[in-house]
C-alpha cells in the first residue's frame, strides 16, 4: 500500500491541522509546568519572587514568548476549525486558514513587542 | 494513480500539466492494496463504503404517489453539492487518516452518507449515523482537507463530514441514536 | 467506542473550545498587559490575592483546559503513537485528573487569600 509523502501534503489546510496539532500537544506538555509555576505563590511572596527572577533570563524570556505563540496559533487553528464545523459552507472557508495564521502572527508580535 | 506524489486522474491529465524537467512519477493510488504494477484493489475502498451504509433505503413503492422535493429545498442543496461522486478514490489516497487509521471510513463513503442523511426520501438516518460514528468514522475528520483540495469533481466530503459531525451530536444529545 | 461515546466527546470538545477562546483571548490580554515593566510577586499577587472575579475565571479556564486538552490527545495518541483502547482512556482521565488539581493548587495559591 502506498503512503502519502510531502508532496501530497503541501496545501494550506494540511499546515493548518498540523500546526494545531503539534501546538496542542505542546502546550498540553506545558501546561502541568505552568501550572506547578505559579502554585509556587503558594509558598509566600518571597518564593515566588525568587522565581519571577528567574524568568527574567533570556532564555525563559523566549521560552514564554515560544508559549504564547504557541497559544495564539492553537486558538487561530481552534477558531478556524469551529467554523469549518459549524458555519455554513462557502469557498472562502478555505482562506480561514490564512486568517488564522494571520491572526496568531498579530498575538505573537504583540507579546513580543510586550516583552 | 498517484503522479508526482498527488493523486490524480490519469485519463485527464495532460502530460504538459504536470512533467517536470521532463520528467514524471507515475505511482499506483494510495492507501489500497497494490495487485501489480499500477493496479489497485478497490474493494476496501467500496468495503467501507458499505460499512457507511451508503445505500439509499426507500419506504415508497411503485404504488405510492412520486416524493416532493423542491430543488431549491435547503437539504436537496446539500445532496446535490455532494452527489456527483464516482467512487474514483483519489480524496481516500489524499487523507493521511486513512493511513493514520486503517479502519477509517474515509472521505468518499462518509460524504456518499451525508447526502442520504439529507436525503427526504431516505429512512435509514439512524442507523447510517450510527454506522458514521465510532472510532473510525466521522470523528477522525482532522479537516485537513486533503480530499477537497484534491476531488476531481470539485466536492467536499470535508463539508459533509461536518455536516455528519453536527447530526450525530444532535442525535446523541436527543436520545434519538 | 460506539457511535454515542464518539459524539458526546466532540461535543464536549467543541464546548471546552468555545469556554477556552474566551478565556484565552483575556488570559493573552491580560498577560499582555502584566508583563509590560517586568513581573514581581508583590504587583501580581497585589491584584490577584481576595479577587473573587478572578478566582471564578480562572477555575474555569483550569477546569475547560482539564477537559479539552486530554480528549484533544487521545485522537493523537490513536493516530501516530497506535495507543487504542481502554488504556488510552484511562491514562487521559488521569491526565485530566493531573492537570485538573495541579491548575485548582495555582488558583487556590494565586487568588486565595482575604481581600
Amino acid at each position: 500500500m502506498r503512503r502519502n509523502d510531502l508532496r501530497a501534503r503541501r496545501h494550506p489546510a494540511y499546515g493548518a491541522f498540523l500546526v494545531h496539532r503539534l501546538s496542542g500537544i505542546l502546550l498540553a506538555l506545558f501546561l502541568p509546568v505552568h501550572f506547578w509555576a505559579l502554585s509556587q505563590s503558594l509558598q509566600g511572596a518571597a518564593q515566588f519572587d525568587r522565581f519571577l527572577v528567574w524568568t527574567a533570563a533570556p532564555a525563559v524570556k523566549f521560552a514564554e514568548w515560544g508559549i504564547v505563540a504557541l497559544l495564539a496559533a492553537h486558538l487561530a487553528g481552534g477558531l478556524r476549525l469551529l467554523a469549518l464545523e459549524f458555519l455554513p459552507w462557502r469557498d472562502w472557508q478555505k482562506s480561514l486558514a490564512a486568517a488564522a495564521a494571520a491572526l496568531a502572527l498579530a498575538v505573537g508580535l504583540a507579546f513580543a513587542l510586550a516583552l | 494513480m498517484t503522479v508526482n506524489g498527488v493523486a490524480r486522474w490519469t485519463c485527464r491529465t495532460h502530460v504538459d500539466a504536470v512533467a517536470k524537467g521532463g520528467a514524471l512519477e507515475v505511482a499506483p493510488l494510495g492507501h489500497l492494496p497494490v495487485i501489480r504494477d499500477l493496479v489497485t484493489d478497490m474493494a476496501p475502498f467500496f468495503d467501507k463504503w458499505a460499512r457507511a451504509r451508503g445505500q439509499f433505503q426507500g419506504a415508497r413503492s411503485r404504488h405510492d404517489d412520486f416524493a416532493r422535493i423542491a430543488p431549491d429545498d435547503p437539504q436537496r442543496r446539500q445532496v446535490d453539492a455532494g452527489i456527483e461522486c464516482i467512487g474514483c478514490g483519489v480524496c481516500y489516497a489524499s487523507c493521511d487518516l486513512v493511513s493514520w487509521n486503517p479502519a477509517y471510513l474515509g472521505p468518499a463513503a462518509l460524504n456518499r452518507a451525508w447526502t442520504l442523511a439529507c436525503d427526504a426520501r431516505d429512512v435509514a438516518t439512524r442507523e447510517r449515523l450510527r454506522a458514521v460514528g465510532g472510532d473510525a468514522g466521522c470523528h477522525a475528520c482532522h479537516t485537513q482537507m486533503g480530499c477537497t483540495e484534491r476531488c476531481p469533481k470539485k466536492l467536499s466530503p470535508t463539508a459533509g463530514i461536518a455536516g455528519l459531525k453536527r447530526a450525530l451530536a444532535r442525535a446523541a444529545l436527543k436520545g434519538t441514536l | 467506542m460506539n457511535a454515542r461515546g464518539e459524539a458526546l466527546l466532540w461535543l464536549t470538545q467543541r464546548m471546552s473550545a468555545a469556554v477556552l477562546a474566551f478565556c484565552v483571548l483575556v488570559h493573552l490580554v491580560t498577560v499582555i498587559v502584566a508583563v509590560q515593566g517586568g513581573l514581581s510577586a508583590a504587583e501580581i499577587l497585589g491584584r490577584t490575592r481576595g479577587n473573587v472575579a478572578g478566582l471564578v475565571f480562572y477555575t474555569t479556564f483550569v477546569m475547560a483546559a482539564a477537559v479539552h486538552a486530554p480528549i484533544g490527545l487521545r485522537a493523537t495518541l490513536g493516530e501516530w503513537l497506535g495507543w487504542r483502547g481502554a488504556s488510552r482512556d484511562i491514562a487521559l482521565v488521569l491526565f485530566a485528573v493531573l492537570l485538573a488539581g495541579l491548575g485548582l493548587r495555582a488558583v487556590a495559591g494565586v487568588f486565595g487569600g482575604a481581600a
